[in-house]
Formats: structure tokens, sequence, C-alpha cells
């Protein structure tokens, strides 16, 4: 039986050390520190070895401070997203805020530093993975081959294993609304990296306000037109809020029915469709969720995500 | 002060270049692209430290940084170093874990049988991967025949496998598997079982493989896509992180010798005014440079002499092109 490849414990810190033979504090923090280890050493200092009474009474000062602690309520859950709009029902606690032009430096003020929604480096795997389709440009497909020959046919094509590829391209439809002016930014970073990752001509990028078979186009509104599915059964990604940030009766807002006729265009085009939402999937449409995959267009997105959902998708939606 | 006893104690700059095509010898430098012959190598204390916890654990290191930090030029080092065996292998998108263990060759195996030579054993079709060769080199030239008896009669010499060994003769190897972050999600995950147990069994041969000794894994990450944190628990991890002027500095002498000392450290200034390296998050903050990009620039700064001046336009036109690279691609908005 193999043995199992656990992970680094402190039988790997134990054996470090048995070979390497630290002599200092410093060369086995170190090494536990590679070890991704962390502890904090006691450092003995004379200075701060207290008298007995001074002890005591500290000691009576931290069981007041835990009591008082304890009388706290409860912290809310850590805001993992800047784009988390859940609501508490329990009173926040109060938070001192410095004053702004405090907290802001000038060249701050006059240029914010974008926060990009994807995690930078994980932002060309995650579209890699939900930009890419099965084609077959990959090696030989020997059993197939083998399959034909077997039969006793002849090989009149060379047939190849299917492999995820980005060679069909893509097509990216931006949403415009004004629900989506705070993410103008964020699209337009996306859509560079799109570019750099797909290649410049293989991206087609047209742009909408509602809903894409209201018109769209690339180019200013007036010249928008029908919306037609890419022919070359090329993905299909949507950068839009579907609807989330709007108020309900906004013209903008485009209804459900309306984003499932487009679904079943793009659909009937035999086109792959994804979309990145800006929101959580608690907003997100439950009519629109269980027919295209949904991707949170947020910092936690992981490729490993992307895979799962495509997976899903494949599966269950079809 | 780190102080312990050191399996891999190199010099701060190792340098294998071999004797006669050097500087020492008149001759022009042999730079040219990324070096991945592991001639070269700056060392620091973390990098050692690092290579001596994994070589002490038997654990594979996984280093990541930055394109041209010099990940992949440090196992060649080491193996150089040690005067061990070296595989390297680079990673792209079609790599799949079997690749590393072992690939049976069937077309090949269709091909003889459409010619009527007639089918050899399985054996003679299996193409033993880099995790074989640095495991069991023996068993690897067998393709997993058995080496008492022979098995297929048919067995000659030249059926041997070919160990594509890039390093010395030695029991011991040093394993580069290059940009696993390339791969398919799964591949690292696939290979934690021959990384931790280091054997593996090849069905194709009904044969295992297990290491006589355990070879140095070295594998690199340009950090592109996120590994598996099962995979990242099993590892030892080196962060290289981007050079100050230093150690830019440090590096050009050991690439090109001392003689232009101030032509490094003036482009050294140039490049990294703040005395920084470039944080590996920070794309937005500052301009992406390597040490190969620094390089680059001190190689054609060589050839073309060029002098780094601020405001000179030869200066500039040639740092435009080998370190201000830009991110945008025109047509984009």
């Amino acid at each position: 039986m193999p043995q199992s490849f656990s992970a680094i414990n402190l039988g790997d810190l134990a054996r470090a050390f048995a070979r390497l033979k630290p002599t200092n504090e410093d060369s086995r923090l170190a090494i536990a520190v590679s070890l991704g280890m962390r502890w904090d050493l006691p450092k003995p200092n004379k200075s701060l070895v207290k008298p007995k009474a001074k002890r005591e009474r500290e000691r009576t000062s931290e069981r007041q401070s835990q009591t008082e602690f304890e009388r706290l309520p409860a912290p809310t859950r850590v805001i993992s997203s800047r784009l988390d709009h859940s609501r508490s029902e329990d009173a926040a606690p109060s938070i001192s805020v410095p004053p702004l032009e405090a907290s802001v430096s000038e060249s701050d003020a006059q240029s914010p530093r974008l926060e990009p929604l994807f995690l930078p480096r994980w932002t060309r795997a995650i579209l890699s993975a939900g930009l890419a389709t099965n084609s077959e440009v990959g090696e030989i497909d020997v059993d197939r081959v083998v399959d034909i020959l077997a039969s006793g046919q002849c090989l009149k094509t060379l047939p190849l294993l299917s492999t995820p590829t980005l060679t069909r391209g893509v097509q990216l439809l931006i949403d415009r609304s004004q629900a989506m002016t705070p993410f103008i930014r964020d699209q337009i970073r996306l859509h560079r990296e799109i570019v750099a990752t797909v290649g410049t001509d293989r991206v087609t990028t047209l742009r909408f306000v509602g809903c894409p078979i209201r018109g769209a186009g690339a180019g200013p509104e007036p010249t928008w037109s029908h919306y037609e599915p890419p022919l070359s059964k090329a993905p299909v990604l949507l950068l839009s809020d579907l609807g989330i940030g709007r108020p309900m009766l906004n013209d903008e807002r485009a209804g459900v029915r309306e984003w499932l006729t487009f679904i079943r265009l793009v659909k009937k085009a035999k086109s792959p469709l994804l979309a990145f939402v800006p929101y959580e999937a608690s907003r997100w449409p439950p009519k629109l969720a269980n027919e295209i995959p949904i991707i949170q267009w947020d910092r936690n997105t992981t490729v490993t995500i992307v895979c799962n959902k495509l997976k899903h998708a494949r599966e269950v939606i079809g | 002060m780190l102080s312990y006893k050191k399996v891999f104690n190199p010099r701060k700059t190792e340098n294998f270049t071999p004797v006669g095509t050097t500087k020492a010898s008149g001759k022009k430098d042999q730079y040219a692209g990324d070096r991945r012959d592991g001639l070269v190598y700056v060392y620091d204390d973390d990098i050692i430290l690092a290579v001596n916890i994994a070589l002490s654990v038997k654990r594979p290191l996984l280093i990541r940084g930055a394109s041209g930090s010099g990940k992949s030029s440090l196992a060649l080092n080491i193996a150089r170093f040690f005067k061990w065996r070296y595989y390297e292998v680079v990673i792209s998108s079609g790599t799949q874990a079997r690749d590393l263990l072992w690939q049976f060759d069937t077309l090949r195996r269709l091909s003889d049988a459409q010619a009527h030579l007639g089918v050899k054993d399985d054996v003679h079709y299996i193409e033993p991967g880099v995790l074989w060769w640095a495991f069991d080199r023996p068993s690897a030239q067998l393709r997993g025949a058995q080496p008492q008896k022979p098995g297929p009669a048919d067995l000659a010499d030249t059926a041997l496998a070919i160990d594509p060994n890039k390093g010395d003769d030695d029991e011991h190897a040093v394993v580069l598997l290059d940009e696993i972050d390339k791969a398919d999600p799964d591949t690292p995950n696939n290979l934690l079982v021959p990384l931790g147990s280091l054997e593996f069994f090849v069905t194709d041969a009904k044969t295992k493989v297990k290491a006589t000794e355990p070879p140095l894994v070295v594998i690199t990450s340009n950090d592109e896509r996120e590994l598996p944190s099962a995979f990242l628990r099993r590892c030892i991890m080196l962060n290289l992180k981007a050079p100050n002027r230093a150690r830019l500095v440090a590096i050009a002498v050991a690439h090109f010798g001392s003689k232009n000392r101030v032509l490094y450290e003036q482009v050294a200034k140039l490049m990294l005014p703040e005395n920084e390296g470039v944080a590996m998050d920070g794309e937005e903050a500052k301009p992406q440079q390597s040490a190969a990009e620094y390089l680059d620039t001190v190689s054609a700064c060589l050839a073309l002499n060029i002098k780094p001046k601020p405001n000179d336009t030869t200066w500039e036109a040639l740092s435009k092109v080998t370190l201000w690279k830009p991110k945008e691609l025109p047509g984009v908005n």
C-alpha cells in the first residue's frame, strides 16, 4: 500500500530540524515558517518581568475587560466583497471613521485605484476556463482510429481528440444600462483582459441596454440593430446585472420573459452562454439561474467555481 | 542570521560556466534569450533555506514568482551543484499527470499491426516519463520489463528507452515540472500520490515503480491559475521576490562579469528608481519587470554600446522595447 501523502505536519518539522540542526531561534523559526507553520516564540525579557502585586492587578483588569467584551454584541459576518449588499436586521456596531479628507491623500482622490472584481492573477485562467469550447484540435484520437480500422472501414479523416480551446473566440455583450454605471471601469478592464486572452480578432464586442434583443451594436447607440447570435457557435459572454440593480418600474429593466427569449435565441444558434454578474447568487433571478450558468463577478470567484458551474450547466441545463 | 547544517550550501553566486567560454577567456558571453542552462545562479538565504528544507523533508519545492525571476534555472543549477541527474518537462494546457509517469504509443503499435510486422509485447510501446526516469532509471530503460527475465525474447538493446537526462550521471536526480499553472486544474491533484508516496503502478507494463532515491522535485508556477489547496499544502513554498537594485547588479555581474559594473548600476537605477522590487500582486502599481528583462537590457546596452542616461533618446528607445512594455492593446476601449 502506498503511504498517504499527508499535508506538511509536525513530522516534517521534526525531520527538518533533525537534518538541518538549526542552532538559533531565528533559524528554527525560518524553517517552521518555510513549512507553513507559525508560532510565537517566547522571548523572555527581564524588563518585562513584573512584580507579583502588579501582575495581580493586571489579571483583575484583564478579567474585567474580558467580561465587558463578552457583553458586546457578537460581530456581524465579515464582508467578503465590495458588492455585498446583504443587510443585517441587527443594529450594527458604531464605527469611527476618520474624515474623508484625512484618510484620502490628494493623489488618491484624483485617481482612485481600481480594485478589479476578479483577482488579477486568476482572471486569465477564469476567462480561459469560462470561454473555452471543446473542439477536435487535440492529439489523434487513437481509440476512434482503432474502432474504424477494426470495423474494416477506411480512414477518410483523421479523428482528433476533443480539447478545450479558445479558437472559436467569443461574442461579448456589454450591458450599458444606467444600473451598470458603477461597473463601467470593470467592464473596460475585463474587456481588455478578454481581448488579451482570446485574441483581438476573435472577440466581437456588442453593447446593449436592458436586454440584447432590444438591439445591440458595436458603435454608438443610434447605430445599434437587431441582435444576432454568433454563427460560429462561439460562446456568448454577458457582462450584465440581469436587471438586478434596477428599480422594478425602470424602463431599462428587462423582464425575465425578455431574457428567456434572448437565451432561447442563443441556444438555438448552439452557442454556449455565460453571464458574469456583479451581484451575489441570492439576488440572481432563479428562472435565469436555472437556464444559464451565471458566475458571480467577484474576487472570491475561482477557476474551480467556474469549471463546476459549467459542468453543472452541461449536465443539468443542457 | 540563519545558522543550520546546510545540506545544500552553494556560494552566493554559483557559476558553472565551462572554462573557455567565459569573459575570462576574452570571448563574448553566450547570453541569449532566457537562459535555461542553469550555469549561473545568484542565491539568497531564503532560496538556500527552502532548498535545504525540501531536501530534508523530501517534499516537492514549489517556486512561485513572476516570469523571468529565475524559477526554472534554479532546478538545473541545483542539479549542477550536486552533480545529479536532471530531468525537465514544460507543462502545457494539454499535459496530463500520466504524461509525467509514462505514455503508451498506441499509434506505433497499430502501425506495427497494420504493417504485418507483428505486434510486440506491450512494454515496447511504453515511453517512460520524467518521474519514472527520476524514480528508477534501470526500470525506465527497460520500459518496465523485468531485468531478470527480459520477458519478450525480442527485447533487444535497441528497444531500450533513451534516458532524457540533461545532467550528470548519478543515482540522485532533480526533476523540474515547469509552469504547472498552465495544466488542467486536475493535473496537480493527480500528481499527489506519485509525488507523495514516491511510487506508482504502470498499468500497461503491470509493474510498480518505486523511487530508489527520492528525487528533488522542483515545480514552478507563474501564478496565472490558482493551484489546488491540497497540492499547496504538500509542497515547500518558495516565493521568489522581485529583485532590488543590488540583486539586479549581482545578477548582471554573474552573467556578464564585473567589468561594466557602472553600466549595470545605471540600468538598475533607471529600472528601479525607488530601489524596491515589484510586488507579485502589484500589476497596477508598477510596471512588471524581471531580472530577465534587466539582463536583456544590459545585454543590448553592451552589444549596441548604448549608455543608459535619463532623457537620452537612444536609451529611451531601448528601454521602451526591453523594459516598459505596454500592457494595453491598441484599439481596445
